[in-house]
């Protein structure tokens, strides 16, 4: 089968879901947020995964990867998965995952506000102290702290960190997923310099690549950073020659196409302009036909309500709209159809928009358990 | 078309902008109501326009769900109008430099839809596809062109192979020899009559003709013409196109800034005014019939358009700026331009055009193509084939295979008279009555396929020697198709060793069946050995012990008692013809031998029982006979003697003898009966049942099967050679055959190796 990326509309919140040439899945954040109050998003998310699942006859999710656990990334979380830390929030009805990944950031942070994100903390806690079943992004000396509060050493917990610039264990090109996972983000080093957790700059970025023919396709996902420390990823990527994992066909865009990821500082101009490294990432890496996606709202019209400092911003889209015109490129929204999601296939040719199933006659329905009573 | 800016990246539309309340309950709303609702990703909907008072125009942006590296230039998104004529939806890509693509047309000069060319999204008529579509199915076939147009695999399922050029009202029908000589740019042009066919007027047959001979055409010709073919293949990617209506048109016939077809034409016409010859006058009051050839890059094929004028060639010098009128009464009517003048535009806007597809005639090449064959598989089969035998099944297999393009050259060899009780069955018709079959069958068949090169011998041949004709057509043909259905004939053809490859094909008695025996490229397994074989296949397999029984009683057809003929359906005999006809076109390309039985089964369906013998013989020379034992035969009673080892096993030897021949040809070997008794030093054969199993061989093969001799195995380790006791037994058959004035058979099987099996004849 063809790798597939899918990103779902769910508003200004992020969840996107690989599935690898060999079947398997792996879901990076997963917010639904149609289940809150006062929400706009009609789209049910756990529905969705689970369905992709049954219809594929999968028992369970290969990776739940939480970039960060802000609410935007983790709503719904508790209700939605089998927590193998908390008896009473197991279940056949819940979806089951092999490995949980998270940033160091998740383990040691101490002010978690939503209850979504403690249970993955907790879980998460619980799964590195057995020391199986998770992979934990970069190993700041706060989490040697943590480990060692709980008599346990780094070294012991080794198999379980990845560290950036490192490609993940059990993904190769070569085998039978056909992918390769290069972390970007968080930067252990950076977590020390700062100190405290800064969640979003924290998070987890990932460079994939998907091997389909003799073709690679790049796809580079993005948490919530903003331009400074995607300005640290660009120019420890370069210190270390290793500028083709920043290169991308596809990418999920940072922070719901916020003018932050492009300049921090660069709230006023339209379009935004981006920061140097940024601008590099941004107009060097990109490739010719590559796709864009938002995971946010609707781009706000000029004037409009909606048109302020919340993303997505317009300015900042004017300026990966103008980009991606100029390569023959597009820059699509999640929620620009709040019904289906967006769906990139892989092939030997790159990459490609997949016709939502709609467009084929009844698929929808097909895809969807009926019941009748 | 839309005259836009040559800045702008898109065409306008034009007409006027409309809301969606001003649809009516058509597509157009269907469309409108799907992409608002449900377009989503996939297409927006950017403007509604109603253009030249009554078609309904959708503006979409559509998603092409294209990848990175798409086979035609096609972008991400793309804005597409889908203009409604009469509910019809036209998809028209917005974009100037859309690509060119299959399955994409242009759009006539005067088309007022915006755009140069549309996309073609379903092959059907209107009519029939109508019911089938909805806004949605609008955007799912959108969707799916360009899947396509990515990949490269343009040719859906449910379209035909695109061609070039939307297809023409008339159709010329030409010979590919004359197409030939049409299609050299070199040589020089061609003179010819073209002639209605038959009362269609869609229909031109092209026939080549002098000069001197086509310049006053009478009867049923429609004029005299100078035909060409332009020496410039224009490049074109697949997209289809309309015709030109008149010389002008020319000019814009294909886009993409290729060279001016007019400007070729009047070069090529240049050329034939310069070196006229002694009929000057006579080529000016010729029409013009000239060709292009378009080379198709998509599909890398060649395809041609005619176009015909109904002007003169002095007319069209005129229009063109090559001649000038003369006064009436002073030497030719026409006088050259010198220098070459300007083309008048007016003047080739007048010269209408009339187009039309070029059509082969129904030739070998051709009709391989229609039949979905290929030249290697008319090479397979033969091209100069002898046909033994024009009756019902020779008729009708030798029809259908020269619709399916088979052979160039054959020779139809039969004596017999086409009699009415023939009409039953056989291809010819009541005009044939009283004629011979072969030379009917000839006009038959040419009247198929002009190209075929028939001769005709009227001979029988079955029990009769060949004539020094039939032996030399039998010696230098490719095939020998036997459809005598007679079993003197295939022997016969069996004795004789200078001849081709042979192959038979007959119905059963009961004419529930057809049978097909070929020869292996070797002639190892002649027709007689086959024959063996096909009734050992008979006895052995349960499904076919009923395929000899005799069918329903012949009929007398000619007022004597031997002038018989089968009673079979004709709805049988055409049904078991065609899968012999099927099974000739796919085994004679091959080397191996074969034997197949088709049947129609008693709920009407058919089944087939094929087989490919193992090529190999052994055979001796005794007493003036000749002893056959094929490779397939020995092998059966080799699994015989290895199912009793390590004692000896034997029994009754069951072949086909034929006395006029003076040949014995081992079919099958019954197994010991069961109070035989064998040991690893001994065997005797027991007598249960044995003449009941030859009487049921004989009876299943209607007596063609008889008592030849004996089989026994020798033990392991031990030669075939006849031991004493063998040698005795010889003795013993020969006694016993004296009766039928032949020789005893006897096959000795041993080890496998050298010299398994000993054939013995009592000498």
């Amino acid at each position: 089968m063809t790798a597939t990326i899918t990103s779902f509309p769910i508003g200004n919140a992020d969840s996107t879901r690989l599935t690898l040439a060999d079947g398997q899945r792996l879901l990076f954040d997963f917010a639904d947020m149609g289940k809150s109050d006062g929400s706009d998003v009609s789209f049910d998310l756990l529905a969705a995964i689970k369905d992709d699942l049954r219809a594929d006859r999968k028992p369970k999710l290969s990776v739940l990867c939480f970039t960060h656990l802000d609410r935007d990334h983790c709503f719904g979380a508790e209700d939605s998965f089998h927590w193998s830390h908390s008896p009473s929030r197991q279940g056949e009805e819940r979806i089951k995952y092999g490995e949980l990944w998270v940033p160091a950031a998740a383990i040691i942070e101490t002010e978690l506000d939503c209850k979504d994100a403690k249970i993955v903390q907790a879980e998460a806690q619980h799964r590195l102290i057995k020391g199986e079943g998770i992979k934990v992004f970069s190993s700041p000396k706060k989490l040697e702290d943590w480990l060692k509060r709980r008599n346990l050493t780094l070294k012991s917990r080794e198999h379980c960190i990845v560290h950036a610039g490192e490609p993940l264990d059990n993904f190769t090109l070569s085998g039978s997923a056909k992918a390769e996972f290069f972390p970007h983000c968080p930067l252990s080093w950076t977590q020390d310099d700062d100190g405290e957790v800064n969640r979003n700059e924290h998070s987890i970025v990932l460079h994939v690549t998907f091997r389909e023919g003799s073709r690679d396709t790049k796809l580079l996902l993005g948490s919530d950073v903003d331009s400074d420390t995607l300005s640290a990823i660009v120019r420890s990527t370069k210190r270390h020659g290793n500028e083709e994992r920043l290169e991308w066909d596809v990418l999920k865009l940072f922070h719901h196409c916020s003018y932050k990821a492009l300049n921090k500082d660069g709230k006023e101009d339209d379009p935004t302009k981006p920061v140097p490294d940024v601008k590099w990432l941004m107009e060097e890496q990109g490739q010719y036909r590559s796709i864009i996606i938002s995971s946010s709202q609707k781009i706000p019209l000029p004037g409009s309500k909606e048109d302020n400092d919340q993303p997505p911003h317009r300015k900042a889209a004017n300026y990966y709209k103008k980009l991606q015109n100029g390569r023959n490129g597009t820059f699509k929204v999640t929620m620009d159809d709040p019904k289906k999601p967006i769906k990139v296939k892989i092939s030997s040719s790159g990459a490609s928009f997949l016709a939502a199933p709609a467009v084929l006659p009844a698929s929808s329905a097909a895809a969807k358990p009926m019941r009748a009573g | 078309m839309s005259e836009v800016s040559e800045d702008e990246p898109f065409f306008e539309v034009g007409g006027d902008r409309i809301s969606p309340d001003q649809l009516g309950e058509g597509l157009a709303r269907s469309l409108i109501d799907f992409v608002s609702g449900h377009g989503g990703h996939t297409a927006v909907v950017e403007e509604l326009r109603r253009i030249d008072g009554n078609i309904d125009v959708v503006v979409l942006n559509m998603t092409t769900c294209v990848s990175q590296e798409p086979k035609f230039e096609v972008l991400p998104e793309e804005r597409l109008a889908v203009a409604f004529i009469n509910d019809e939806p036209a998809i028209v890509p917005l974009r100037k430099d859309f690509p060119l693509t299959p399955h994409s047309y242009g759009l006539p000069v005067e088309s007022v839809l915006p755009g140069s060319m549309t996309i073609c999204l379903d092959d059907r008529p209107w009519e029939d596809a109508k019911a089938d579509y909805s806004g949605a199915e609008i955007i799912r076939r959108v969707i799916s062109w360009f899947g396509r147009v990515d990949t490269g695999d343009v040719d859906d399922a449910l379209q035909l192979p695109h061609t070039i050029f939307l297809p023409a009202e008339q159709t010329i029908v030409m010979s590919s020899k004359l197409q030939a000589k049409f299609c050299d740019p070199a040589k020089p042009p061609v003179f010819l009559r073209l002639k209605s066919l038959g009362e269609s007027d869609k229909y031109l047959v092209a026939e080549a003709a002098e000069i001197a001979e086509t310049s006053d055409p009478t009867g049923d010709a429609v004029g005299a013409f100078v035909g060409f073919t332009l020496g410039v293949r224009a490049q074109n990617s697949g997209a289809m196109w309309h015709r030109p209506q008149h010389l002008g048109h020319l000019r814009y016939m294909l886009a993409g800034g290729q060279e001016d077809l007019l400007d070729l034409l009047r070069s090529r016409l240049d050329e034939i005014l310069r070196n006229p010859g002694p009929d000057l006058e006579r080529l000016y009051q010729f029409r013009l019939l000239f060709q292009f050839v378009v080379f198709n890059e998509g599909h890398d094929n060649v395809e041609p358009m005619f176009l015909g004028t109904e002007a003169s060639l002095g007319e069209i010098g005129v229009a063109t700026g090559l001649l000038f009128e003369t006064p009436r009464g002073v030497g030719h009517s026409y006088g050259r331009c010198l220098p070459i003048g300007e083309i008048d535009e007016e003047l080739v806007e007048g010269i209408r055009l009339v187009s039309a597809n070029l059509s082969f005639s129904f030739e070998g090449e051709v009709a391989t193509i229609y039949a979905g064959n290929d030249e290697e598989w008319r090479a397979g089969i033969g091209k100069s084939v002898v046909m033994l035998g024009a009756g019902s099944i020779g008729s009708q297999c030798i029809t259908t295979l020269v619709r399916e393009g088979a052979f160039e050259k054959l020779t139809i060899v039969d004596d017999d008279i086409f009699a009415p009780h023939n009409l039953a069955r056989h291809v010819l018709r009541g005009p044939a009555l009283g004629n011979s079959k072969t030379a009917m069958l000839s006009d038959d068949l040419r009247a198929i396929r002009a190209d075929l090169c028939i001769e005709t011998i009227s001979e029988k041949i079955s029990t009769t020697q060949p004539s020094e004709t039939l032996n030399e057509a039998l010696a230098t043909s490719d095939r020998i198709l036997d459809f005598t259905a007679s079993l003197g004939a295939s022997r016969t053809i069996s004795a004789i060793s200078q001849r081709s490859r042979a192959i038979s094909a007959f119905f059963n008695p009961a004419g529930s069946s057809v049978v097909v025996l070929q020869e292996d490229a070797s002639k190892t397994l002649d027709l007689a050995t086959l024959e063996a074989l096909y009734y050992a296949e008979i006895c052995h397999n349960k499904s076919l012990f009923d395929h000899l029984r005799p069918g329903d009683q012949a009929v007398v057809s000619g007022g004597q008692c031997r002038a018989v003929t089968s009673r079979i359906p004709a709805s049988r005999a055409a049904i078991l013809s065609s899968i012999a006809a099927s099974e000739l076109g796919k085994v004679m390309s091959s080397p191996d031998p074969s034997i197949t039985i088709a049947s129609i089964n008693a709920d009407g369906g058919t089944s087939m029982h094929r087989s490919i013998p193992a090529i190999g013989k052994m055979s001796l020379d005794a007493a003036g006979w000749k002893i056959c034992l094929a490779g397939a035969v020995a092998r059966r009673l080799q699994k015989l003697r290895e199912a009793h080892l390590p004692s000896e096993t034997g029994g009754i030897l069951l072949g086909v003898v034929d006395h006029a021949r003076k040949r014995i040809e081992v079919s099958m070997g019954l197994e010991a009966p069961p109070d035989s008794s064998g040991s690893p030093s001994s065997f005797e054969r027991g007598v249960q049942g044995t003449i009941d199993s030859i009487a049921e061989a004989r009876s299943r093969t209607m007596h063609q099967l008889t008592y030849i001799g004996e089989w026994h195995s020798h033990p392991r380790g031990a030669q075939t050679a006849p031991s004493p006791t063998d040698a005795a037994q010889l003795v013993l058959l020969r006694e016993e055959l004296l009766a039928e004035q032949r020789p005893p058979v006897m096959v000795i099987v041993g080890d496998s190796g050298t010299n398994p099996i000993s054939l013995e004849v009592y000498q």
